[in-house]
């Protein structure tokens, strides 16, 4: 049997880059130059990167204008002033809660919620496809909702927005299936961008919550749609970071476990919140359908109550309340029961399906309980140097890390929306804290609990992050007896062969190249070649043209799939030397593996 | 052979598409750009609208709180500052003046948060730099308080600068004197001293302030600074004023005393000068100048016989004093030509009334004779009746004429007086004897 190199497609794996490397096809030459130009030009990946900057220019254009529209909703609904009528707060979210409904749920279906699982559901499931009414509808929907009173935000309908919007383009495009999966996150992140005016946040959001992984095209397209749309957005409305708290010095190193109780106690809040929502929703979901035309109505007027009995700053996103958090306005009790009031304002919000986001919401908790916990520990310990602002921003932080889930996210978000490095270590700290505490109470994130909800069996990425991940070295085996010596000749093998015959190795053996690489032969072959009166041929010289293919250790083991079905039995090599074999692997050890793994025994960690 | 047909059909429908794609791609991505672009003129329209609403609410809610806070209805300039801020999250001016009105509401601790974010924005701002002083003076951080009074002092005002920075130091000094850090109020002092304006207010308190801290020396040179400068544009009895304020808390100090009694003197307050003088030459009993003022301001009095020691003693002491020489001889005259005076006998009495009548008369005669040869329009019109009067008294004024009548020396005098008084005013200066008669009139008229 005639062993033969077989063209391998490319693929990113860097187990397999020699062979890449060596069995790639020439490229055929077009003979045309400008032809051959245009085709550079105009490859579609590059074009993509060209329609991602027109993505970002549009989704800023939309959030710039859903701005407007919310703060025009919130002086004509509420009034002018700070300080609002009591007749307005409970009526404003009541009727919008009404007009809301009947516009969800018989014009804009698809407006409902916050938006982000919308979005994955695109990529996931309706490869790439947001109808572009939804962003109409979500528009409007929201920016009623918001500028009434709901205790809603409005970065996640931007992010819904933004990723219709590029559905749309995508469609009139005619992109290809693969890239109109993505073309969605990448508007999500351009949405998301703007309404943040926090680049690096949204692609970090885009990328851990939304796509899960990312390679160079992908983070390309989303890093000019962030900027190209927070380019725009600055330009209507200014960069200003959105608070601006003094820098803090930490005067001891023991002022890390103020933080670090902050962190463990956002993480219990943000378990309560995310148990909240998934209860209410729930219930709110089983309730007979005509209810729905009255359930925003419902949360609208129990909001304005919540407001006329004395916090009318459960209202709307709340921004301005948590910038009067962070400069020492309330009393730390205070800002524990602002906290305690906004998590059932939002859940009443978002539970009776007003669509909204929640990712201010989820801010102005963690602001009202990080300033709060920040006063407490102060009357507690004097000494403590960080101000109402500093805890109130570590706060956010972690809110957004232990109930989105998102914890590189969260770290980021809370450096650009501050402007204020000085604050990394609090964060970091806190955040961790909070995620890790978060992850082991509840540990189904918040917006899994919801796809599952809807009956979508969406990909979590979180569960994939923690997934253990199998890798060739818990299917190798050793190779002891699977190598023979390049210098050895046909007769020699074959005496090896025979004299240490291992019935578990399949009909093969591997033969170590000089300088470097790997082959193979089976036991016929070298009775043919013995036969044919090349038993005195090295190994080395007959082998020399049929290059096997190898992997490392710590390669996935999906990665050994692509291969072990072609060669029977392939080399294990260590990454810092090639010739050194760390075990040898063959298809029956891989599907085995698969099959243990299933079983559920012997989990990778 | 079929291979090959298959391979050229496919190329060509390839070649089809890309020719295709080549075609629609550019057109696309200019409808996008133009597209764009027309978005863009849309929104900023918008955001033009959007932007006006934005500061007109912003500036109705401002104004409304610039008000309520001038009028320190703070409680009200709150909630209209943070509306306004509703409508310009970032503006400099809105927070400032929330803080200023938080401040008002004595809330220091959220005054304090905003005015350390516009520190943060503009550190070279007085006002925010001089509240943060006061708010870390409050919680008792005196480093704080420090560094901010002294940024304040340093840092830029809006309207007059100089009176701003000068304030500010002067509260910086009232703080360091209540933290009893007298030393660094003192050095703060002199250097508010050096660049003070002439102004007497402000010169006052200074020199108070530099009693606070127990530097007499430059409280003493900066009221003396302020009475000068009081003096130069005559403003007497407010350098009056503040020389009985020195003179007060002065310390025995016999050359700031005899500066004082010479300050008195200018003032014309010369009983204090007196006073000063005495004080000064208990110590120092031969000091020229001391004793000078003294006799002046004894002079000036009318005590005359007081004057005459101590212009003796001036003359004794400095021979070449010839103001004191000149008073003194004065001072000898009027003692000679009082009739008044005590323990002289009736002999004496009626000489001088003798002396001083006919003196008058001749004083008459010479300011006639002048008042003649200008014109007859410049003789007062009192004088040809002093003249009838005085002639007609003269039979009686002799010596037998005094003894009979012991009330016709007071006539007699007042005749002199009189005519003394009025042809000073005619004719100006006259004879040693005239100057005398004139200032014993004077003494005689106050007693």
């Amino acid at each position: 049997m005639k062993a033969t190199n077989v063209d391998i497609p490319p693929n990113p794996s860097n187990a397999t880059l020699l062979e890449e490397r060596q069995s790639m096809p020439a490229r055929p030459f077009l003979g045309r130059a400008p032809e051959a130009f245009m085709r550079l030009v105009f490859r579609e990946d590059r074009f993509f990167l060209v329609l991602s900057v027109f993505i970002g220019i549009f989704a800023g254009l939309s959030v710039v204008c859903f701005r407007f529209a919310i703060a025009w909703c919130r002086i004509y609904l509420l009034g002018t002033g700070a300080t609002l009528a009591p007749l307005r707060m409970v009526l404003a979210p009541s009727l919008a809660g009404l007009v809301i409904a009947v516009l969800v749920i018989h014009v804009f279906p698809l407006a409902r919620g916050s938006g982000v699982n919308q979005t994955k559901a695109a990529l996931y499931i309706y490869n790439g496809y947001i109808p572009l009414r939804t962003a109409v509808g979500k528009f409007i929907t929201a920016a009623l909702a918001i500028g009434s009173g709901h205790s809603l935000g409005p970065e996640d309908p931007s992010l819904q927005i933004g990723a219709s919007l590029a559905s749309a383009l995508g469609r009139r495009m005619r992109l290809s299936r693969d890239r109109m999966r993505l073309i969605a996150p990448v508007g999500a992140a351009a949405g998301l961008a703007a309404a943040f005016n926090a680049p690096i946040s949204a692609v970090l959001f885009v990328i851990e919550e939304v796509i899960g992984r990312w390679t160079a095209g992908i983070l390309g397209s989303v890093v000019l749609a962030a900027v190209s749309s927070v380019v725009v957005m600055r330009w209507f409305l200014g960069s200003e970071s959105m608070f601006r708290i003094p820098a803090v010095q930490l005067e001891r190193p023991s002022e890390l476990i103020a933080y670090s109780v902050l962190g463990v106690i956002g993480g219990l809040a943000s378990v309560a919140f995310s148990s909240g929502i998934a209860t209410l929703r729930s219930r709110c979901r089983a309730l007979p359908a005509w209810t729905q035309y009255f359930q925003p109505a419902v949360a609208g007027l129990l909001i304005g109550i919540i407001a006329v009995l004395g916090a009318p700053q459960v209202m709307g996103a709340g921004y301005l309340y948590i910038d009067e958090a962070m400069h020492g306005q309330f009393t730390w009790q205070m800002l524990a029961v602002l906290a305690g009031l906004k998590i059932i304002a939002t859940l009443l919000s978002f539970t009776s399906g007003t669509p909204g986001g929640m990712f201010a919401p989820t801010l102005f908790i963690g602001a009202m309980l990080g300033a709060s916990v920040g006063g407490a520990e102060h009357v507690l310990f004097p000494h403590l140097s960080g101000s109402p602002g500093t805890y109130a921003l570590v706060g956010m932080g972690v809110l957004f890390a232990g109930f989105l889930r998102a914890p590189m996210t969260s770290v980021f978000m809370v450096l650009e929306v501050s402007g204020n490095y000085s604050i990394i270590l609090p964060v970091l700290i806190a955040n961790t804290f909070a995620y890790l505490i978060s992850r082991s109470l509840q540990p189904t994130a918040i917006f899994d609990v919801l796809t599952r909800q809807d009956g979508l069996e969406l990909p979590s990425m979180e569960e994939q992050r923690e997934e253990g991940t199998l890798r060739v070295e818990d299917a190798m085996r050793p190779a002891s007896g699977a190598l023979l010596d390049a210098v050895l000749n046909a007769h020699d093998s074959l005496d090896q062969v025979f004299q240490r015959w291992d019935a578990t190795l399949p009909d093969v053996r591997l033969v170590r190249l000089d300088p470097t690489g790997w082959s193979s032969v089976t036991r016929q072959a070298l009775e043919i070649m013995v036969k044919e009166g090349k038993g005195d041929l090295t190994l080395g010289s007959a082998l020399s043209g049929r290059q096997l293919p190898f992997l490392h250790p710590d390669n996935p083991l999906e990665t050994a799939l692509r291969y072990v079905d072609r060669w029977p039995l392939l080399p294990v090599v260590s990454r810092a030397d090639f010739r050194k074999l760390e075990g040898v692997i063959s298809q029956p050890d891989v599907l085995k593996r698969y099959q243990l793994f299933g079983e559920g025994g012997d989990t990778p960690e | 052979m079929p291979e090959p047909e298959g391979d050229t059909q496919a190329a060509v429908g390839d070649q089809r598409n890309f020719r295709r794609y080549l075609r629609q791609e550019p057109v696309i991505l200019a409808l996008l750009s133009g597209l764009a672009v027309i978005f863009f003129v849309a929104v900023t329209a918008l955001s033009h609208l959007y932007q006006a609403q934005q500061e007109f609410l912003g500036n109705r809610w401002f104004m409304r709180g610039t008000t309520d806070l001038k009028q320190r209805h703070f409680d009200a300039a709150v909630m209209e500052f943070r509306s306004a801020l509703l409508y310009s999250r970032d503006s400099y001016a809105y927070r400032l003046n929330l803080a200023e009105s938080l401040i008002g509401l004595k809330r220091t601790g959220e005054a304090y948060a905003y005015f350390i974010n516009l520190w943060d924005r503009e550190p070279e701002n007085g006002l925010v730099n001089l509240e943060l002083a006061r708010i870390a003076a409050q919680k008792g951080e005196t480093e704080p308080a420090l560094r901010y009074y002294h940024n304040a002092i340093y840092a830029t005002w809006p309207g007059d600068e100089q009176v701003q920075r000068r304030e500010t130091r002067l509260e910086l000094i009232g703080y360091l004197l209540n933290i009893n850090a007298k030393a660094h109020a003192q050095a703060e002092l002199i250097a508010l001293a050096a660049n003070l304006e002439d102004d007497p207010s402000q010169q006052a308190r200074v020199g108070d302030l530099f009693v606070q801290t127990q530097d007499y020396e430059h409280a003493l040179a900066e009221r003396l600074e302020l009475i000068g400068y009081l003096l130069n544009i005559n403003a007497k009895a407010h350098a009056q004023a503040e020389l009985i304020a020195l003179a007060a808390n002065l310390e025995d100090d016999p050359s700031q005393q005899a500066r004082v009694g010479d300050l008195f003197v200018q003032t014309q307050d010369y009983e204090h000068a007196l006073a000063e003088y005495r004080l000064s030459l208990k110590a120092q009993p031969h000091d020229p100048a001391a004793l000078a003022g003294a006799g002046l301001a004894a002079f000036q009095l009318g005590r005359y016989n007081i004057a005459e020691r101590y212009l003796q003693a001036a003359m004794s002491a400095n021979p070449n004093d010839a103001q004191s020489a000149a008073r003194l001889k004065t001072t000898a005259l009027i003692m000679q030509m009082d009739p008044f005076q005590r323990q002289i006998s009736v002999a004496q009495r009626d000489r001088i009334v003798l002396e001083a009548f006919a003196a008058a008369g001749q004083r008459l005669e010479s300011c006639s004779a002048a008042g003649a040869a200008k014109g007859p329009a410049t003789i007062p019109v009192a004088q040809p009746a002093l003249s009838e009067e005085w002639a007609k008294m003269k039979p009686q004024i002799t010596e037998p004429g005094l003894r009979r009548d012991p009330d016709l020396v007071n006539t007699a005098m007042e005749l002199v007086f009189s005519i003394e008084r009025q042809t000073s005013n005619a004719c100006g200066a006259a004879s040693e004897t005239d100057a005398a008669l004139l200032l014993i009139a004077k003494l005689h008229e106050s007693n």
